[in-house]
């Protein structure tokens, strides 16, 4: 048996060295700083032990709470289990990115922290790119460029010179809804390439693709070291006031904090950039006190992080902390 | 301890092996949110692939390696691509959106890519899978699909491709008349006609413009142009294989293989080799005549430096090396002559009978053989770089042609005619020179440089035999006709040569004036170029001279030969230039409805006669040397539709006139039994044409194509006399060569063409253990009755005709299509063209449409 074992010890070690060999050039992992360690429901058996799943293009933001969390509270858990989950049983806070549904809203305690805004990126070296990073997008030709619609005004349409390549997500996700709801379509809509993975391997491919366009939250957009857009990549200005015409005022996207600055400023009369409310939610009935205490932390303190990971901050009306630490008190343990 | 550290790792080894064992889940469903069944999902550059189940659900081995392209398609659906990054334990969800495909072919006739529904011309498409799978395998095939092309080939080198009726005198090929409907592959362009017999090889598409197109092409497109794509070299590896068995011994092989050859470098080869059987027999031989024999290749290089350049070297070689084109004895006309000079007195007098009196018993008595060794082939490099707005792109291309034929003429087993063949050599370079693109919201446009030089050497010869004496007779009052071997072995040697140059500078723009308007006008500079020598010298036969007989015996007797043969020599030459121009105003009169008005000129190069000149006096014609270039003036009307978003329904009004129109006269000469060229002084083609396609749902589509074709010579007074009227007398008793013929029909056009077909395809079904999808086709083709004689004439029309193709199996995409065939599958007999024997003696053959013919092909293709 021993001899049977060693075997497999030693065909483990090759297949692994294979596998690792075989992908050489492949994918290499997502750069977002996750314990990534599966949750179960032993682990939930832990009181200090809080599972987080959700929107994926938030977890740097999340993490960062987790980590400043940490420093005082160290005794506590909390783990991002990047590769998601639909069983509420496998988490305890849920991060989603567009309006929840009244049956969840029914079973969730849920808070709007943060609103992230979804603008058309190309890749940096496209004559795309170069062409309307200075004309702009409106949203005509947002849709036109977009999205299959059978019933355009083909009459309307604008020729288009520089060649692209539309990328989108495949999987159903709060960004690509959030994008398509916003110009009265569905996510399946969308033309063009679709990725099986997440925003970051979308914006791999489009950074490959010397003819990509795609769209991002500002969060993946831009590089938050430098505050400028990811390198390889543009964001283009759309037509923000409705007049069907970019001016000049409205071209502001080589820095991420003017970006915010003037979204932010334009609030609901902003026309062309779509704005989606970020949420946390934990279980209604029968919440980990962990998790509700971390979710009032966030509440607390996480809006300072808000710019710096590329989010606007919640509109006073929806940022309703006290409806949440009212219930926050009926489930922490004093 | 260990025990238990060993049993974990074991886990993590099938952990290991079962993830580079993983599989990618889907489900595919349409824009309504139902399961698409029988979409093929293929993984690109791979060699897996799955079709959905019944529930639009896949499963595919996903690679070690991510991320991994999968396309996922269905017909009637846009192909969807998808990129997986991760494997996740969800399904994917993929949705396919309903194509336009109807009317989003994409020609590119203005070179620039667009849809044929976009462009203002009148264009017909055929995919290269229609192509394969109706078991067309040459343009001779193509006319059946497109009512308004029309072939007459009764031989590769005496082969006239039409468009509504014009482009190429009808009958024998003259060399020193350019063709009218120009053959372009992939750019370059085929100077022979002869090509339009080869094989296809790797056709991606072949897009017919109907109408004058010379402010968009190089050379030669008075009445139109073949624009032939061919598949390209593709840094995807992919390959296809195809062998084909059928009736009469048919088998054909094709085959293509590409893929990269190093970063920069693509490659692709392909092959295509066909035989069948004769389908006319020999009784005297006992060999069936008639039969195929060809082979072509095609190699292709591509050097893609960067994005925005592509090189591609292409070469390419096919010969025919066939027993064949035969023409069988069709009928028999009584001509004017006097009694003994019909046919029936002379060879009752020769004691011959034809081998049948019907033509498609297929039975023949030749006591020449039938060769026509077939070889075309060049080399060409062409360079697209993305500059500003647009492309440039420079065609350079180096073409040649061999042609090697043996001919009975006088289609019986009577040694009359007893040579008669024109082998050729030709060989041409060729560059072009264009910058396409779009340069405004407004503009776009083409602008370009031709130049051609063209070399062609003939070595001609025509020969008569023991029997020649008595068609050749024409008066009763000498024994000396019946002179023992008076023309036995007399003949002409030709040798013949022309050099051409021809200059056109062209451009085309469309600009929209305002919202759905354009204008787009277009502009050619021509410039062409001929010299001709031409020198043929009489041999044989009875030696007069030294005849053991008196003076005016040797006199009389060469006075008998030359009745048949005369050396002749001249020389002749021409220069034209010329601007033409078109001007189409289009406008779109909704969505989807696009209407659009041409005016245009056109203009076909001065001709040269380089078949010999008919005698007047005992001394060449040569103000018939040569002739008037064709001024065509032409007019049309059309709008295309897409009524639904599965339909697309064009109709299209057209009228050309043409001045000067350059035809082949046929006569009963038989130095110049070949014909010569003539102009016509106006001719006029009108009509109109209705193009419809319907897919109705992903199992049932049809398409039409329907063609009305109204030609006539508006006037030409020396029109030559058609057969029965040989040996005309006016009523002065002066013989007559000519008569009048203004306002009669043009010879070669139907009123009325149609092509028909629809398929069914299935679901997807297993075959022979691999994901298919069974198919079922009919296609049909009809023409009415047409004139195949350049005079009008009672006897030489062939009537109206109906051909049924059909073609069931299997066909997969990405794997093994199994498929059965049938051409004219209800064995119908009919005439493609009826020619005059030289001499016009009084009988025609015919050129034989194929009988029924069936098969089976097998593809075995990866993508």
């Amino acid at each position: 048996m021993k001899t049977f074992h060693q075997i497999l010890l030693i065909i483990w070690a090759l297949s692994s060295a294979a596998l690792t060999f075989a992908q050489g050039d492949a994918v290499k992992p997502i750069d977002v700083p996750v314990k990534n360690i599966a949750a179960d429901s032993k682990g939930r058996e832990h009181d200090n032990v809080v599972v987080i799943t959700g929107v994926r293009f938030a977890y740097p933001l999340i993490q960062k709470w987790i980590d400043d969390y940490n420093k005082i509270n160290p005794d506590v858990q909390i783990i991002i289990e990047s590769r998601g989950t639909n069983d509420p049983s496998k988490y305890d806070l849920l991060i989603e990115a567009y309006e929840p549904e009244e049956t969840i809203k029914k079973n969730r305690e849920f808070v709007y922290v943060a609103r992230y805004a979804v603008v058309p990126v190309a890749n940096g070296n496209s004559s795309f790119a170069k062409t309307y990073s200075d004309k702009g997008l409106n949203e005509g030709l947002i849709k036109q460029i977009f999205f299959h619609d059978m019933f355009a005004d083909k009459e309307n349409e604008v020729e288009i010179k520089a060649p692209f390549t539309v990328y989108t997500r495949l999987q159903k996700a709060g960004v690509p809804i959030t994008f398509t709801k916003h110009f009265g379509f569905q996510q399946k809509d969308v033309k063009g390439k679709a990725i099986a993975g997440s925003d970051e391997h979308l914006l791999k491919a489009v950074l490959r693709d010397s003819t990509g366009l795609s769209y991002f939250p500002l969060s993946i957009a831009y590089d938050r070291t430098t505050g400028k857009p990811v390198q390889g990549l543009s964001v283009l200005p759309v037509d923000l006031n409705g007049n069907n015409k970019v001016n000049d005022e409205e071209k502001f996207y080589d820095q991420l904090a003017s970006v915010l600055e003037h979204l932010e400023e334009k609030g609901s009369k902003n026309h062309n950039v779509p704005i989606e409310y970020l949420h946390l939610s934990v279980d209604k009935n029968n919440p980990n006190t962990k998790a509700v205490e971390f979710l009032c932390w966030v509440i607390q303190n996480g809006q300072k992080d808000l710019h710096a990971f590329g989010y606007l901050l919640p509109a006073a009306a929806r940022f309703d902390t006290e409806k949440f630490e009212a219930f926050a008190s009926q489930h922490i343990k004093q | 301890m260990t025990k238990k550290l060993l049993f974990i790792l074991s886990l993590i080894v099938w952990g290991n092996i079962a993830l580079a064992q993983s599989v990618i889940t889907g489900i595919v469903n349409d824009n309504n949110d139902q399961p698409v069944v029988g979409a093929f999902v293929v993984v690109k550059g791979g060699k897996t692939n799955a079709v959905t189940d019944i529930d639009g659900k896949f499963s595919i081995p996903a690679p070690a390696e991510l991320p991994v392209t999968l396309n996922i398609s269905f017909t009637g659906y846009k192909t969807q691509e998808v990129q997986v990054y991760e494997l996740s334990d969800e399904a994917l969800e993929v949705s396919l959106i309903e194509d336009g495909l109807l009317s989003e072919v994409v020609v590119t006739a203005r070179r620039r890519t667009e849809t044929a529904q976009q462009i203002p011309i009148p264009v017909s498409v055929v995919h290269g899978d229609l192509i394969e799978s109706s078991g067309a395998f040459n343009v001779n095939r193509v006319k059946e699909i497109v009512p308004s092309v029309q072939l007459y080939s009764s031989n590769p080198r005496n082969t006239g491709i039409n468009i509504r009726g014009i482009g190429s005198p009808f009958g024998l090929t003259n060399d020193g008349l350019d063709p009218g409907v120009g053959f372009y592959v992939d750019g370059v362009y085929y100077a022979r006609p002869a090509a339009a017999t080869l094989d296809f090889i790797d056709i991606d598409r072949i897009e017919v413009l109907r109408g004058p197109q010379g402010t968009l092409f190089g050379k030669n497109t008075t009445a139109g142009a073949f624009n032939i794509t061919t598949r390209k070299a593709s840094f995807d590896p992919g390959y296809d294989f195809e062998v084909s068995y059928g009736n009469y011994g048919f088998v054909q092989a094709k085959a293509s293989i590409t893929g990269p050859l190093g970063k920069k470098f693509a490659g692709r080869i392909s092959f295509s080799g066909t035989q069948r059987d004769g389908v006319v027999e020999n009784v005297s031989t006992g060999k069936y005549t008639n039969d195929i024999n060809n082979l072509g290749y095609r190699a292709q290089l591509l050097y893609k430096p960067s994005e925005k350049i592509s090189i591609t070297l292409t070469g390419d070689d096919s010969r025919q090396r066939p027993d064949g084109y035969a023409q069988v004895v069709a009928g028999v006309v009584e001509t004017e002559r006097a009694p003994y000079r019909q046919f029936n007195a002379i060879i009752t007098d020769l004691n011959y009978t034809l081998p049948s009196q019907n033509a498609f018993d297929r039975k023949i008595d030749h006591d020449t053989p039938w060769n026509s060794g077939n070889e075309l082939g060049g080399v060409s490099l062409n360079v697209d770089a993305e500059i500003g707005p647009g492309t440039l792109t420079s065609t350079t291309a180096w073409r040649y042609w061999n042609w090697d034929p043996s001919n009975d003429r006088d289609f019986t087993g009577l040694q009359a005619l007893a040579k008669s063949q024109n082998p050729a050599e030709h060989k041409n370079w060729s560059q072009e020179i264009r910058y396409a693109g779009t340069f405004s919201q407004k503009l776009s446009g083409v602008v370009g440089l031709f130049w051609i030089n063209q070399d062609l050497k003939i070595h001609g010869t025509e020969e008569s035999g023991r029997d020649q004496w008595r068609f050749s007779q024409s008066t009763t009052n000498t024994a000396l006709w019946q002179t023992e071997g008076l023309f036995d072995g007399y003949g002409i040697r030709t040798e013949s040569s022309i050099e051409s140059s021809s200059t056109a500078i062209f451009a085309n723009a469309d600009w929209e004036i305002t919202k759905g308007l354009h204008l787009q006008p277009g502009v050619r500079f021509n410039w062409d170029k001929k010299d001709v020598k031409y020198d043929r010298q009489t041999y044989g036969g009875l030696d007069t001279a030294t005849y053991a007989g008196s003076k005016a015996e040797k006199i009389a007797l060469q006075t008998l030969k030359n009745t048949v043969y005369t050396s002749q020599a001249y020389t002749s030459d021409a220069d034209e230039d010329n601007i033409t121009y078109l001007v189409t105003l289009s406008y779109q009169l909704k969505k989807n409805y696009n209407a659009y008005a041409t005016y245009s000129t056109g203009f076909k190069p001065v001709g040269v006669n380089v078949a010999g000149l008919p005698t007047i006096s005992g001394q060449p014609a040569t103000d018939l040397a040569v002739i008037k270039p064709e001024d065509v003036q032409h007019v049309e009307f059309g709008i295309k539709t897409a009524p639904t978003k599965n339909s697309t329904l064009n109709v299209t009004f057209f009228n050309t006139d043409i001045k000067n129109y350059q035809t082949n006269v046929q006569s009963p000469e038989l130095g110049v039994n070949r014909g010569y060229i003539a102009n016509a002084e106006k001719v006029n083609v009108k009509g109109a044409e209705l193009d419809a396609n319907i897919r109705f749902n992903q199992h049932f589509s049809f398409f039409t194509s329907l063609a009305y074709t109204d030609g006539e010579y508006v006037k030409f007074t020396n029109a030559p006399l058609p057969l029965e009227e040989t040996g005309h007398v006016n009523e002065d008793g002066q013989q007559q060569a000519f008569k009048d013929v203004s306002g009669e029909r043009l010879p070669g056009i139907s009123k009325f063409g149609a092509s028909y077909g629809g398929e069914f395809t299935s679901g997807a079904l297993k075959f022979l253990g691999q994901d298919s999808k069974f198919f079922i086709g009919l296609n049909g083709f009809y023409r009415s009755e047409f004139s195949s004689s350049p005079s009008p004439s009672k006897y030489l029309n062939i009537d109206g005709y109906s051909l049924l193709n059909a073609q069931l199996g299997f066909r997969s995409a990405n794997g093994l299509s199994l498929f059965v065939w049938g051409r004219n599958v209800l064995d119908k007999d009919y005439y493609e063209q009826l020619l005059v024997a030289g001499g016009n003696a009084g009988h025609y053959a015919g050129v034989l449409g194929d009988p029924r013919t069936f098969g089976v092909t097998l593809r075995y293709s990866s993508n």
